[in-house]
């Protein structure tokens, strides 16, 4: 599970292109969106394309993006559970 | 604001090319979103407004040779533009004087994808003609050549209030006397990029959109386009034209909030509608009939209910979305609109919105059955269409009878 | 309805030249036919990374010369924005399409489509600037941004508006360069450079001591029978409807054109310029700043600070130009699509 989450912090400030944010950085309970990374609706919308290029698990309800992507460790563990790559 | 005169109409759509079976479908309620057919994407499964016309059969009604590199939203507009000049009877020599503003974001993209593939391969001919199809000014200069010099050609390109805002600045150079008449509207054809940028937001439903409904879940894209000529009264008496109505007001707003989503308070909204009744010189009381933006995403439909319910307050006259028709014909769907409120006017009814059930949280309650007139009684005279783009780009127009 | 007058209270750039600067004017860099990127300042400094992360190039330039601009005019909310714009983000369309393609269309990125519509730059700089006012995007080719600047022209005739940020901005990606090169638009021998532009200027109707210089007149008309000139003392070019008036042909002090080494462009320019005003001396600028949709911008904008500081370098002379300035009192701009579609701005010094 440590794996994934370092390679999660990679993954996500590479494809939402957070420039100023060094992964090892991110606190993994912090919140994604609104306050923590301060991340957007866009961003829950790429994060869907993410996970399913990623780790093959397609999103068909955007509405369920907020609690799948909490924090990086949420994301992690829903991830783990889902993955089909 | 002096008269502005609206002497022809063309519209072509999922509902109909031509007024007249545009009006049928209107009055009897029988939507244009269906199985996609024309369109060849991956996402067949998602219900789409097309014009029920092969991109041949459109060349045979024109009477045109088969040409591959034709677009399809060059076609939909020669179309509909066929209509507002028969209707006006302008033609040849006097376009000349008559400068033509239309609307598109995808231009000639349906070709352009196609090809897109094998475009690093291609030659030199093929080159000019990808680079032709997929820009927004060939696509107008497609439209307007069929029939002619104009005085000048111009795109407008602000997503879905793109027509809108060809409309208006079509008003502003006959306001200026720059023209004496001046043709505006917009064309845009379905294509693969925006079928599944629109799916890459995840806004598009896959039912039929129900807009202002609580379970509504999207939209359905459209496609179409349709044309008005306006002209000024000067211009009118010396042509002896006859008036199907009258521009009476307009405005343009920015939302200014965020790039796919509309604030919710609908501040550009409430701000376009505003100025649109202050340059017609109406009190929101005088409006008989909102045609309203009512894409059926979420985001849409909470934020015009609210901005709605600000202009309008106590005197909200019936509102409809005819989406629920066409789906979202994008950068058309302005003038689109505009054409089926010219025929609300016309023809006195007020245009249903399909496929509602369940009132939404704060929203406002549309109406549901082509109605024949107003329950009071009152004639329909004043309309007002609404037209929101990505970004913040809100548009609203005032059309009124004679 | 008695004429406005109009001024142009500041104008920047972003370019294949030095960015957000008159260094051009005294040491432009030289550049051969090929494609040429835009000098970016650093974005970093005017822009913070979060809210960057999203915009490409196009979008960032365009961010960047209107800050620049609402900071020297001290107008933080203009009446309205209006932006001319070709090919919009290019770079994110095709990206786009790549994606498409190669995913066959699953997978796709909502930000590449977001972006890749003509009027992102106009909303985000709505949205940058919090400005509620009128907002609209102009598509059409080589004139996108002379149509811009007609727009804010007749909304301020009318009264409806003071203050306008009008812009031009495209940008040029090596596969589209590829094609526009086979097509034999660009990168031929003898031609300029296919440049990025990047253009954002305050057009006011009440100007303070700071403005560059006077809008005077603009005429856009279709077709070259369309136009003619009468040779009495009185020069008018008459355009069906559209008038550009001119009282006296010696009010030009100098024509600038957009020759670019293309033969056929170039023609269409020398064919009128010759017709029209023969005895001007005659001005180009696309060499400099290079070829690109809404170079027209970078014209204007190189004609308005020519004016502010009353100086032509002399770099800016056609080499077909029949004689030099002897005073710079006005700039008359012109731009032409196609050899269908011609633009007529006349630029006075205050």
């Amino acid at each position: 599970m440590e794996e994934l989450v370092t390679e999660l912090k990679q993954e996500i400030v590479d494809a939402l292109n957070l420039e100023d944010v060094a992964p090892e950085e991110i606190d993994a309970d912090a919140p994604l969106f609104g306050t923590g990374l301060g991340l957007d609706s866009i961003d829950a919308l790429e994060l869907i394309v993410l996970i399913e290029k990623k780790y093959g698990i397609k999103l068909k309800d955007p509405r369920k993006s907020r609690e799948i992507f909490k924090s990086i460790n949420v994301m992690a563990r829903f991830i783990a559970e889902n993955r089909t790559k | 604001m002096e008269p502005i005169y609206i002497t022809g109409a063309g519209v072509v759509s999922a509902i109909g090319v031509g007024k007249a079976e545009t009006l049928t479908s209107l009055i009897e309620g029988s939507s244009g979103i269906r199985a996609m057919k024309y369109l060849q994407s991956r996402h067949c499964d998602l219900p789409v407004g097309e014009v029920q016309l092969s991109n041949e059969e459109m060349m045979e009604m024109l009477r045109m040779p088969y040409d591959p590199f034709l677009t399809r939203t060059a076609l939909i507009g020669r179309l509909a533009l066929c209509e507002a000049l028969e209707q006006s009877g302008l033609s040849g020599e006097a376009l000349s004087a008559v400068p033509f503003i239309s609307a598109t974001t995808v231009g000639g993209m349906d070709r352009r994808e196609l090809c897109y593939a094998q475009e690093k391969d291609c030659d030199c001919n093929h080159a000019h003609a990808l680079i032709a199809t997929h820009n927004c000014a060939d696509s107008t200069k497609m439209i307007a050549g069929y029939f002619g010099q104009f005085a000048f050609l111009s795109t407008v390109s602000t997503a879905c209030s793109s027509a809108t805002n060809a409309i208006i600045t079509g008003a502003n150079m006959l306001r200026c006397g720059m023209a004496d008449t001046v043709i505006v509207g917009g064309a845009e054809s379905l294509t693969m990029f925006h079928l599944n940028g629109f799916n890459s937001l995840m806004i598009l439903d896959h039912q039929q959109c129900r807009p202002f409904d609580r379970d509504r879940a999207g939209l359905n894209l459209g496609e179409g386009a349709a044309y008005l000529v306006m002209e000024t009264e000067a211009s009118l008496n010396k042509r002896d034209a006859t008036p199907i109505g009258r521009l009476s007001g307009y405005g343009n707003a920015c939302d200014a909030f965020h790039q796919t989503a509309s604030s919710p308070e609908g501040t550009g909204a409430v701000l376009a509608m505003q100025e649109a009744l202050a340059v017609a010189g109406l009190k929101p009381s005088d409006i008989q009939y909102v045609n309203a933006h009512g894409t059926g995403t979420p985001n849409n439909d909470e934020s015009e209910s609210y901005a709605l319910k600000t202009v309008f307050a106590d005197s909200l006259p019936p509102v409809s979305s005819t989406k629920s028709f066409t789906g979202h014909t994008t950068s058309a769907s302005g003038s689109i609109e505009a054409v089926f409120c010219l025929l609300a006017i016309q023809h006195q009814f007020i245009p249903a919105n399909l496929n509602w059930h369940t009132p939404m949280d704060n929203g406002i309650i549309p109406y549901t059955t082509a109605s024949a007139g107003l329950a009071s009684g009152n004639p329909i005279t004043h309309v007002l269409s609404n037209a929101f783009g990505f970004g913040g780009n809100d548009s609203s127009i005032i059309l009124s009878g004679n | 309805m008695t004429q406005k007058r109009i001024f142009i209270q500041a104008a920047e750039q972003i370019s294949i030249q030095q960015p957000l600067s008159q260094q051009w004017m005294d040491e432009p860099l030289s550049y051969d036919n090929r494609l040429v990127k835009a000098v970016n300042p650093a974005f970093r400094d005017y822009l913070p990374a979060n809210e960057a992360r999203r915009m490409g190039g196009l979008l960032k330039r365009a961010l960047v010369t209107t800050m620049k601009v609402l900071n020297d005019t001290a107008i933080d909310h203009p009446d309205a924005i209006i932006t001319g714009t070709s090919i919009g983000s290019l770079d994110c369309t095709e990206k786009f399409l790549d994606a498409m393609v190669e995913n066959e269309e699953e997978m796709l990125s909502p930000t590449w489509f977001m972006q890749s519509t003509h009027n992102t730059v106009g909303s985000t700089l709505g949205i940058y600037t919090k400005t509620h006012g009128y907002n609209t995007t102009y598509s059409h080719g080589a004139m996108s941004f002379d149509l811009a600047v007609l727009d804010a022209w007749m909304q301020m005739q009318l009264g409806k508006i003071s203050t306008a940020l009008v812009g031009g901005h495209d940008e040029m990606v090596e596969s589209y360069f590829t094609l526009l090169k086979k097509a034999g638009y660009v990168g031929q021998p003898g031609m300029v450079p296919c440049g990025e532009v990047a253009m954002s200027m305050m057009l006011n109707t009440q100007p303070t001591s700071d403005a560059l210089c006077e809008l005077s007149e603009i005429a856009i008309n279709q077709g070259d029978k369309y136009y003619s000139l009468s040779k009495t003392p009185t020069y008018k070019l008459q355009t069906s409807n559209l008038k550009l008036q001119i009282s006296n042909i010696t009010d030009i002090s100098a024509v600038m054109t957009g020759i670019n080494g293309n033969p056929a462009n170039d023609l269409s320019y020398q064919t009128l310029v010759a017709n029209l005003f023969p005895d001007r001396p005659r001005l180009h600028y696309k060499h400099l700043f290079g070829e690109n949709y809404t170079s027209s911008a970078l014209g204007l904008y190189a004609a308005a600070h020519c004016l502010k500081q009353n100086h032509l370098p002399s770099f800016l002379y056609d080499s077909d130009s029949p004689c030099l300035v002897q005073e710079l009192n006005s700039i008359l701009l012109v731009n032409q699509m196609e050899n269908q579609q011609f633009s007529f701005i006349l630029l006075k010094k205050l």
